[in-house]
């Protein structure tokens, strides 16, 4: 069987050299970025043959169908064609650069963090690793590891183009407000960085979510108790919930009145208001004690609308830089 | 002038480098090689410089996506396609595989589209073919009596031959069709103001029993709470919360059950009618001359 496969996947091979002269793959070419094109096509003077094709232009011709896969947005289609690609030791370092760049973008859009820095990582030399780092740091961070983002992004030398040194002095803010080291991020914030297009608006993002951060001030977990002691319910309002409260009191409330009833009529000893006054005490140091947390997990709320924010605005300004 | 009368019918032949991609992914898909053949008809369509190989390869796509059970994909792919310079019997083939695709996919509209698009386009020889499929896909959306239409027109054209078999069909097809035997659906707005005149009988509207008794049960208990804490037990307070609690609960609990339970017995109701009749439309398309 594997051998049948092999036949039909050479004779296709073979087809598709055949037919390297007449095709013209302007679509996929235009949604690629130019660098990554360039390593692809650097050998463009070979394009055309009177003999058998070589098995990097057949390799070539193959890549250049990927392209146009992604370009469609058959990424199952695209993922599997590179992977089949990925089996074959392929001729050119620059080709397997960008196999491995284009299988770690596709996991990469399918959030498959892991499995992109993987390919990311995979990528060695070539104009693309600088792509393949920024992508790397992207997934890093999405996956929690902010050091190893920070690590990936520092080793990343591009000095030389103003639009990627903005790019990586803005992911390297974005990381440093992810870790609430405020130091960090102002150390950055004097660098001084040219205008651009690529990651302006971000920028002033960034500058807005550290003045939130800065300013945000959590309320105290012990009002929050003792108007919940007083008024069940109000320890959530004060904590900025506005729902949840009337919740709490509709509960709490009326088995305090039950209890209360109960106590008029059976007196305190009897096993009537010990039940119900059990079952009122545990709703109410429940909800005393709910109105402590909720302070916490406001604040744990307003990080992780921040934080998801803060990776959005890092995630653009990549994808538009490496279209 | 010559090249505008000559374009048209530009896409309507091969070259032989084309019919060597898709031959070649003819071959892996005959070998079971499913996956490298959705790829290689990808690529004859890619590569396609007409309009004829690019459409085959993408229905031959489609069925290799089938094959793996990835019926959304066959559906999408099927969407790519550009029924522009194409013969009849392809273009026949590749809405009638689009329009069974979306059937299949259940999305339905889609595929009463497609069958619409064969009537409009398409010779009667080829879209009465189509018609017990159309037929299937016009019951899952209960245009039952368009259904009708499209199967009487389709066992007259198919059984003009054999005028026993064409009675018999007919016969089946009005009895079966009859506006008697189309589901009583139920109104969901009516089961609900049932349900608030009166809680129980939402559910006991739509058949349910039990649910209703459960209902009625618990919404009386609810009353009767009140009333024993109140004139019996002197408990004011804790019969009056605890019966109202009990009450609400199971009265607007009660509401929203019935227009649940409504739109389950619809369902249940049209999929057995619906059921029904695809047995029939499949027992008659199975007939010796209704072969398509």
């Amino acid at each position: 069987m594997s051998f049948l496969r092999t036949l039909h996947i050479l004779c296709f091979l073979f087809c598709v050299g055949c037919n390297l002269q007449s095709n013209a793959q302007d679509t996929a070419h235009n949604t690629v970025d130019t660098n990554i094109i360039d390593s692809v096509h650097a050998d463009s003077s070979q394009t055309t043959f009177d003999v058998k094709p070589t098995r990097y232009q057949l390799q070539k011709e193959e890549f250049t169908f990927v392209l146009y896969l992604i370009s469609s947005e058959l990424y199952d289609d695209a993922l599997y064609t590179l992977n089949r690609l990925n089996t074959d030791s392929i001729a050119n370092p620059n080709m397997q650069d960008s196999v491995n760049y284009y299988i770690g973008w596709i996991k990469y859009f399918k959030q498959d963090f892991h499995g992109a820095i993987a390919s990311f990582s995979a990528v060695e030399s070539s104009s693309i690793v600088i792509a393949s780092s920024f992508y790397n740091s992207i997934c890093y961070i999405q996956i929690d590891s902010l050091a190893k983002a920070r690590h990936v992004l520092q080793n990343l030398d591009v000095s030389s183009d103003a639009k990627l040194d903005n790019l990586k002095i803005l992911q390297l803010r974005g990381i440093s407000l992810l870790e609430r080291d405020f130091t960090s991020y102002d150390s950055l914030s004097l660098l001084s960085v040219e205008r651009s297009f690529v990651t302006e608006s971000e920028m002033n993002e960034m500058t807005n979510y550290a003045d939130l951060m800065r300013s945000y001030k959590r309320k105290s977990p012990w009002i929050a108790g003792l108007l919940s002691a007083i008024v069940p319910g109000l320890g959530k309002f004060y904590a900025g919930y506005r729902g949840t409260p009337f919740g709490a009191m509709y509960m709490t409330i009326p088995l305090g009145a039950i209890a209360a009833e109960s106590l008029i009529i059976a007196g305190v000893a009897s096993l009537q208001f010990i039940a119900l006054g059990a079952l009122f005490g545990v709703f109410y140091v429940g909800n005393v004690w709910g109105s402590v947390l909720s302070v916490y997990a406001k604040e744990q709320e307003f990080y992780e609308e921040l934080d998801h924010n803060i990776e959005f605005d890092l995630h653009t300004p990549v994808r538009r830089a490496f279209r | 002038m010559s090249l505008i009368c000559i374009l048209p019918f530009a896409g309507l032949s091969a070259s032989p480098t084309e019919l060597v991609f898709f031959r070649s992914a003819d071959s892996l898909r005959a070998a079971g090689l499913i996956d490298d053949a959705i790829i290689a008809y990808e690529y004859a369509a890619y590569t396609a410089i007409n309009n004829l190989t690019r459409t085959k390869a993408l229905v031959n796509k489609a069925d290799c996506l089938l094959e793996k059970d990835r019926i959304g994909q066959s559906e999408l792919t099927l969407s790519r396609l550009n029924y522009f310079g194409l013969n009849d019997s392809l273009q026949y083939e590749a809405r009638y595989k689009s329009a069974l695709y979306s059937y299949l996919n259940k999305n339905f509209e889609e595929s009463i589209a497609q069958f619409k698009m064969i009537q409009q386009f398409l010779p009667i020889e080829y879209s009465i073919n189509s018609k017990p499929l159309y037929a299937l896909a016009l019951n899952e959306t209960r245009e039952w009596t368009e259904a009708k239409e499209q199967l009487h027109t389709w066992g007259k054209y198919h059984f003009s031959e054999d005028t026993a078999v064409m009675n018999d069909f007919n016969a089946r097809i009005n009895e079966t069709y009859q506006v008697k035997n189309h589901p009583k659906l139920k109104d969901l707005d009516k089961a609900q103001v049932w349900a608030q005149l009166l809680p129980g009988t939402g559910q006991l509207y739509s058949g349910y029993f039990f649910d209703a008794a459960f209902t009625s049960v618990m919404v009386l208990s609810g009353i009767g709470i009140a009333a024993y804490g109140v004139l019996v037990a002197k408990y004011y307070v804790t019969g009056i919360l605890l019966g109202y609690g009990v009450f609400q609960q199971f009265y607007l609990g009660g509401q929203k059950r019935s227009e649940f339970l409504a739109n389950e017995r619809n369902y249940k109701k049209e999929r057995a009618y619906n059921d029904l009749l695809k047995e029939v439309i499949i027992k008659y398309s199975k007939t010796k001359k209704a072969q398509f």
